[in-house]
């Protein structure tokens, strides 16, 4: 029987060659190569050097750019800045984000349509969505200030310190929350609708099915939805540089728009190559802790 | 098909052993009156005027091929689904518009419904939780339930650690644990091997003896249906075909369908030598497959010839498909009988079953 068998397959398909492996491999290989470990390199390697791209000079320093950003006020203001931006727009975009999607998975229908106004601000570009936002927020005529502005005294948010990052932050959200509501949505398409029957026999109200039985299986959902929102917060970029331009006084200087203001702006690419470290570094260790604290746990809740 | 041991005694109200001290609860009657139900953007009725009575502290079961309404029926029990026009009364209360949570029936489910993040504890104990009951009334009632369906030893382990058949011991665990006035179950064993099938259909009696409790069951296998059944419906496009113990379903099909469906019975055109003599008006001849006899008959028995077409094998049995001038027959044999060739074959008269046009039995 495992003779004829064997006779029936053509030679060649029978044991795989040794390089039919590497071959498979090759293309993600190279993407990771050229993408990933060559720039990364790159940039760890600029942050040692004087480069002036203009004259085409590069000196040696050593870890002199180092001790210049690392000591920096700029920098320091950058990353606490990017970090309470974090705070202030990954619960909003996970909270809301959730709500929506329950919303919109509870719709007899309709559900498509709903779903795609709330996808809308994740396709649109930030940069011309931030123009929109922009003069949302115009001093004086702008619908904020014509409308929150006249009931709470709070105006001209963009040119002030203390509301310019929450008003960043209002946009980041309203960007964010689509892709996050539509992780939430395939994980509760993915819950099983005989367990919520099982639950009302048993007597669970709405609530009790939410908590019982929803919540658990959204456990991965809400863990890459989290680190996605985390890991977009934390490189936040395009609205700061085209509403504020980190203004005023620094007050919204993000980390991303700093590395801009090194690199770019100044042409001081060994330092604009440090805070793009840094920021890699805060990412990398944000996620890891995240993912230590409630990652595993939210994860092996989900499996069925 | 074989016939189970006869008569078999009738079911008393056993004191409930999961209660303990507190009110014992009386398992309460299940009536049906003419339940229909139409899904929205379909045809036709899923269930068409369905009129069932389901006696307490007994097994019903209800029976049929897939699509017939059988699932439906259960779920408006349970209260899954609304009724479009019709009434159901639990016990003495009208249940009709009482939503599931508030229903009281408990159900066991084809893929055992256990919630994946709870250890088998947490999922008994969750319809106590739900009803507020305090912890340690709670815990003593889930471990009384665990131990019913013999999972001591499992109490902490998670549903995905277990296998099937612990699965939906689980399951009727968390079914039990409140001591429901009706159970009802989805083809709970369709899922199982088929020793595992046998061992928990003997559980389920065993313990349905023991609590009293009230069981709508439903499937689509005849064996688990006739073994399990205090009554047996036979449903058929949303409505019932025949309602009654499984003894009399069984021996006396009232149609066609209950005859070929319970029991795979060869039916004949009343023609030829199956001629309706003796019931005027019949136009189908029904013959269980164990009634067509080898070897000529005597007397007023029917003699036919018959070619044989092939054999499956069926344990002690032996079914023989044959070609009998031109109408197709099944025919059981004991296993260790060859039939080949052409053969001689007989039938009595008293074992035909005479069908209208309709598919209906002849009075």
């Amino acid at each position: 029987m495992t003779a004829l068998l064997e006779a029936s397959v053509p030679r060649r398909l029978r044991t795989p060659r040794r390089y039919v492996p590497a071959l498979l491999v090759t293309p993600a290989a190279t993407f990771l190569m050229v993408f990933f470990i060559v720039p990364l390199s790159t940039v760890m390697a600029l942050t040692l050097f004087d480069y002036q791209p203009l004259t085409r000079s590069i000196r040696f320093v050593g870890l002199r750019n180092w001790d210049r950003i690392l000591t920096s006020p700029e920098l320091q203001q950058a990353t606490v800045n990017t970090v309470l931006y974090a705070v202030l727009t990954v619960p909003v975009i996970v909270g809301l984000s959730l709500l929506a999607a329950l919303g919109i998975h509870a719709l007899p229908r309709w559900g498509g349509l709903w779903r795609t106004v709330y996808f809308l601000p994740t396709i649109a570009t930030m940069a011309a969505m931030s123009v929109v936002w922009r003069w949302l927020f115009y001093p004086g005529t702008g619908l904020v200030d014509s409308t929150i502005g006249r009931l709470t005294g709070a105006t001209d948010w963009l040119h002030s310190t203390t509301l310019a990052l929450p008003a960043i932050a209002v946009i980041g959200s309203w960007a964010g929350i689509g892709s996050s509501m539509v992780m939430f949505l395939a994980g509760l398409s993915s819950v099983p609708q005989h367990l919520h029957e099982a639950g009302r026999l048993d007597g669970a109200g709405p609530w009790h099915r939410f908590w019982h039985i929803t919540w658990p299986a959204l456990g991965p959902s809400t863990m890459f939805a989290l680190i996605i929102a985390t890991r977009d917060a934390l490189r936040v970029f395009d609205q700061v540089h085209v509403m504020t331009d980190g203004g005023p006084l620094g007050s919204t200087e993000t980390l991303a728009d700093l590395q801009w203001r090194y690199g770019v702006s100044y042409l001081d690419i060994g330092s604009g190559s440090i805070v793009n470290t840094v920021l890699l570094g805060l990412v990398l260790v944000t996620v890891a802790a995240q993912y230590l604290a409630g990652g595993r746990r939210l994860e092996r809740a989900g499996a069925r | 098909m074989r016939l189970k041991s006869p008569a078999r005694p009738t079911r008393r109200t056993a004191p409930p052993a999961l209660a303990g001290d507190t009110a014992a609860p009386t398992p309460s009657a299940v009536r049906v009156y003419t339940a229909t139900k139409r899904f929205d953007r379909s045809e036709t009725d899923a269930l068409s005027h369905v009129d069932l009575t389901v006696p307490a502290g007994s097994i019903t079961v209800l029976l049929g091929p897939s699509g017939c309404g059988k699932t439906t029926l259960l779920r408006c029990i349970a209260g899954l689904e609304t009724l479009t026009s019709g009434r159901i009364e639990i016990g003495d209360v009208d249940a009709t518009d009482i939503s599931a949570e508030d229903r009281g029936v408990a159900m066991a489910f084809q893929n055992y419904a256990l919630y994946p993040n709870k250890s088998v504890l947490g999922n008994i104990e969750f319809p106590l939780r739900m009803r507020r009951v305090d912890r340690a009334t709670r815990r003593e009632r889930a471990l009384r339930a665990a131990e019913l369906m013999r999972l001591d030893g499992l109490l902490d382990r998670k549903p995905s650690e277990l296998s099937g058949g612990q699965r939906q011991r689980v399951g009727i665990g968390r079914a039990l644990v409140r001591d429901p006035a009706v159970l009802v179950m989805d083809e709970p064993f369709s899922n199982l091997d088929a020793a595992l099938r046998d061992t928990m259909r003997a559980e389920l009696v065993t313990l349905q003896r023991r609590l009293g409790m009230t069981v709508v069951f439903v499937t689509h296998d005849q064996v688990e249906a006739l073994a399990l059944a205090d009554q047996l419906v036979v449903m058929r496009a949303g409505r019932i075909e025949q309602a009654g113990p499984p003894e009399d379903v069984y021996r006396t099909p009232a149609t066609t369908f209950v005859a070929t469906f319970l029991d795979g019975m060869n039916t004949f055109d009343a023609e030829g030598p199956f001629a309706a003599g003796s019931a005027p008006g019949a136009a189908t001849v029904g013959c269980r497959t164990d009634h067509l006899r080898i070897g000529t008959g005597d007397g007023d028995d029917i003699d036919l010839r018959g070619q044989v077409l092939m054999a499956e094998l069926r344990g002690r049995d032996r079914l023989v498909h044959l070609d009998i001038g031109g109408r197709r027959a099944r025919m059981r044999v004991p296993a260790d009988t060859r039939p080949d060739g052409e053969i001689a074959l007989h039938v009595r008269r008293s074992d035909l079953h005479y069908f209208t046009a309709d598919g209906v039995r002849c009075p």
